[in-house]
């Protein structure tokens, strides 16, 4: 039930992580790892497309920004796709909108790094 | 969860509005767990979910009790929302979206029945039966 399922999909320089599930904290660790465990393997240069993430507590938006400072710190990023209402509401309302770049789907993500580089 | 969960259900309340209650549980159950039992050591935590249909359209009202040490949260001051990334401070921001996601927020200690936290949260006009 307190479980998050996650699917890498590895696109040139570009990783998408597909989180599904809620995050929040007895699941925020988890999503701290899948992100953290690319970006300790040098794919600094992530997406995580929250098509399926139906809602995120601060504990999410922890793990977020722990891995955005971790990858930026490297000279990548992370950015988010497929953001929906309620997890986009509570990254509004948290000022994250305007720390993480959102984009309305994976393609757009991936296609900002090349835009980026 | 699954109490909310039902109890939202049968006020009829969309998902949206489902989603943010459940965040709100989830802020406030972990703020009980890091401040009131913050020497780690086990304790009561006792959550009611409420739907009160009139007057309409109505409100959910989530009540959480604990007998841990007192603890205002309703006392943390706003966190920075305005600073970059790099700057911000990781955490600080769940008393933030519960005083965001709700309408009203009450806190009182009494040494007999200890922290009590009631949240409103009005159910938008168009969900209301």
């Amino acid at each position: 039930m307190t479980q998050l399922d996650f699917v890498a999909t590895h696109h040139e320089e570009v990783t998408v992580i597909s989180v599904q599930g809620s995050v929040d904290s007895l699941t925020a660790d988890q999503l701290t790892e899948a992100l953290g465990s690319q970006v300790s393997t040098g794919r600094i240069r992530l997406v995580a497309d929250f098509g399926a993430v139906e809602y995120t507590s601060s504990a999410g938006l922890r793990s977020l920004l722990g891995s955005v400072k971790e990858s930026r710190r490297l000279g990548g990023d992370l950015r988010m796709a497929a953001v929906q209402p309620a997890v986009l509401r509570v990254l509004s309302l948290s000022g994250f909108a305007s720390i993480i770049k959102i984009y309305d789907d994976v393609a757009s993500a991936i296609a900002s790094y090349g835009a980026a580089a | 969860m699954q109490a909310l969960e039902e109890v939202c259900r049968h006020a009829n309340l969309d998902r949206e509005t489902i989603n943010d209650l459940l965040v709100v549980l989830d802020e406030v159950c972990a703020n009980v767990f890091k401040h009131a039992y913050a020497g780690g050591e086990p304790g009561p935590l006792h959550v009611t979910v409420a739907h009160r249909p009139t007057p309409r359209p109505g409100v959910i009202g989530i009540t959480l009790i604990d007998q841990g040490v007192p603890f205002d949260p309703l006392s943390l001051p706003e966190p920075d929302l305005a600073s970059e990334a790099e700057d911000r401070p990781i955490g600080g921001l769940g008393v933030h979206l519960m005083r965001q996601l709700t309408d009203q927020q009450s806190y009182r200690y009494t040494s007999a029945a200890g922290n009590q936290l009631t949240l409103i949260k009005n159910i938008p006009a168009a969900q209301a039966n």
